[in-house]
Formats: structure tokens, C-alpha cells, sequence
């Protein structure tokens, strides 16, 4: 997130979403709250529909949940979304149960199979650093396949409803 | 294709600009005519409830989105008809093929189909069936957009036979 500055962020439900609100809250953070699986999708709509930058915190165990999204991001190609996965390869705010990414599944062939050509795997924060960096300054659609270690920090609900989390949103993105 | 044009000029006078769709065969020249329109940017789906999700996003995004599907689609979409749009709020035209209804041949179509109206009635989610004219559509979709709601349109097929 230090990296982020004028770019729309979407983040998977749980965990995740309250880590982002604890670490940086801004207006052009849309968190979501159920509906797992479908904030690569939420993220899609959005860099279709107006030009900033969208960047899309998704996880394994959402994505696995919404592989044919991957199809569908890669056929329509927005230049301007950043898919990055934390795959921590289990289902972190529901107690660390595995996930087929702990198995034989990889996300990153999944994405490039899927027709995403620029995909990419980071395994420390040096990568990770240098990944975001240059796919921030590029117009191109990207897959970012960051693996990170299980156990999520405890952090509070987000104390703002769905409906603030929404308008807030609307009313700091540019439309259009 | 009267009906279908009227249905396309519905959506263009309320300045529906995005739509998602996935193809079923009651509605393939309302797809085909939509998908020539160049105000309306229409994006295929690979499931539709990944369309629930794409809407979302163009909707915070300030366009005006409508889903193109067929009803047994639905049934795949209700958590997020619930969790997304009755959650945070976000009114959504979800055009719908209805199947397992009118002279359906396809058995499988057949149990959601006469479950569909009870289930959108506990959902508590605004619906009208059409069968042979479109009259209540602009109205219903209006008021229903200004209420913030996912509504839903049940195209019958006998709307799209050849007279």
C-alpha cells in the first residue's frame, strides 16, 4: 500500500480488507464484505468504466472460488487493473484451513492459461516492491502472484457500514 | 424483432450504458442487436454471477449497468444479489430469459423455473414476468432503479415467437 497514491484499491473480503483499513484508509478504498470470490470481478467493472488505475487485492481461496474470472479479465484486457494475489494457499479468516494452492494448483499458470501474458511471481518483499513499482507506471494489464506466509494479524471490523464504504467511494473516484 | 428493438430503445432512452450477458437462445437477437449498439459497452460472462460482481464495480464506477441472461442464472447469483447489491445498496436490471416456463423442452430448466417467483419473493427481490407485451417494463425499471434495488425483468419466451 505505500506505493498507492491516486489508484482505486479493491480488497477481498475479511482479513485482508481490515488489514488495508488498519494499514492506510483512504476514500478510494472499496472494501468488501461478503461475496467471496468476486473482487477480481468488482475490480474489472470498475477499470472498465473510468480510467484511474484499479488494484486488486484478491486471495487464493477467493480466486479459486472465481476462476472463470480470470477469462474474462484476460479477454477484456483493461490496461489499467493490477491483479495481485496473496496466496497464502489457505483460507486465512476462516482459521487457516488449506487450500488446493498448499496442493498441486498453481494461480500464476492459471492466469496465464487463461490468456494473462503479463503474470509474475514474487517471494519476498524485494520482488514485491519491484513488481508494483514498475506495473504502476506501465498501461498494461498485469498478475502479480505474491506467496506469503499464513497467519493474518488480528484486527477490528471495519467500522463503517456498507452503504458508507460505498458512498464515500463514489464520491472520491473520478467517474468516467 | 419488434420486441427486441423496443427493448433496445427502452435501455437507450434511460441511458443504460454497460451490460454483461452470456448467451441463451430465447434472447439471441436482443443479444446480437445490443451488442451493435456503441453506446453500450457489453461484456461476456463466463458465469453469471462473476456479472453481479462486474456490474458492482462499473455502477461505483457511474455507469448504469443491466445483466442479459437466462433465469436459470439466477439461481447462481443469489448470495451476490445479497451480500453485494441488497448490502451495499446498488440498484441492478437483470434481464432474464425465462425458462422452464413456457413450452419449455429442456427438463432440467423445469424445477427452477416454476421455483424462481418464490424464491425472489423471500428474497424480497422486485420482479415482473413478461409474456406478450413489454408495456410495464419502463416503469417498473424507473422506480425500481430509484429504490436501489436488483430488479428483475422474466422475458417469457412467447414474447420472442415469430407472430
Amino acid at each position: 500500500m505505500e506505493h498507492v497514491d491516486e489508484e482505486i484499491v479493491v480488497s477481498n473480503i475479511g482479513d485482508p480488507s481490515k488489514e488495508i483499513f488498519h494499514i492506510m484508509d483512504r476514500p478510494k478504498n472499496f472494501y468488501m464484505l461478503g461475496s467471496l470470490g468476486l473482487v477480481s470481478s468488482i475490480s474489472l467493472g470498475l477499470a472498465l468504466s473510468q480510467k484511474r488505475k484499479v488494484i486488486c487485492f484478491d486471495g487464493d481461496g477467493s480466486l479459486l472460488m472465481n476462476l472463470g474470472s480470470l477469462a474474462t479479465i484476460a479477454n477484456q484486457n483493461p490496461n489499467n487493473l493490477i491483479l495481485i494475489v496473496l496466496d497464502n494457499g489457505c483460507y486465512g479468516t476462516t482459521g487457516n484451513q488449506k487450500s488446493y494452492t498448499s496442493g498441486l494448483t498453481n494461480l500464476s499458470d492459471v492466469a496465464k492459461g487463461c490468456g494473462i501474458k503479463n503474470t509474475f511471481i514474487a517471494k519476498n518483499k524485494t520482488q514485491l516492491n519491484n513488481e508494483i513499482k514498475k506495473w504502476l507506471k506501465r498501461n498494461k494489464l498485469c498478475f502479480i502472484h505474491v506467496y506469503i506466509r499464513p497467519d493474518n494479524l488480528k484486527f477490528a471490523n471495519i467500522p463503517l457500514t456498507p452503504i458508507e464504504i460505498k458512498n464515500r467511494f463514489v464520491n472520491n473516484i473520478n467517474r468516467g | 424483432m419488434i420486441i427486441e428493438k423496443k427493448i433496445v430503445n427502452i435501455l437507450k432512452e434511460y441511458k443504460y450504458n454497460f451490460g454483461v450477458t452470456l448467451p441463451c437462445s430465447k434472447i439471441n437477437n436482443l443479444s446480437n442487436l445490443l451488442k451493435k449498439e456503441k453506446k453500450i459497452h457489453i461484456v461476456q460472462l463466463t458465469r453469471e454471477e462473476e456479472g453481479i460482481g462486474i456490474c458492482v464495480g462499473s455502477y461505483l464506477a457511474g455507469k448504469k449497468p443491466f445483466m442479459l441472461i437466462q433465469s436459470s442464472g439466477l439461481g447462481n447469483s443469489f448470495n451476490a444479489i445479497a451480500s453485494l447489491l441488497n448490502t451495499y445498496r446498488i440498484p441492478l436490471l437483470i434481464l432474464a430469459s425465462y425458462r422452464g416456463y413456457y413450452k419449455e423442452r429442456i427438463s432440467a430448466q423445469i424445477p427452477l423455473g416454476l421455483s424462481l417467483p418464490g424464491m425472489l419473493d423471500a428474497m424480497e427481490i422486485p420482479f415482473i414476468i413478461l409474456d406478450k407485451c413489454i408495456d410495464d417494463l419502463e416503469l417498473f425499471c424507473q422506480n425500481k432503479f430509484v429504490d436501489k434495488v436488483p430488479h428483475i425483468v422474466l422475458l417469457s419466451p412467447e414474447l420472442f415467437e415469430n407472430v
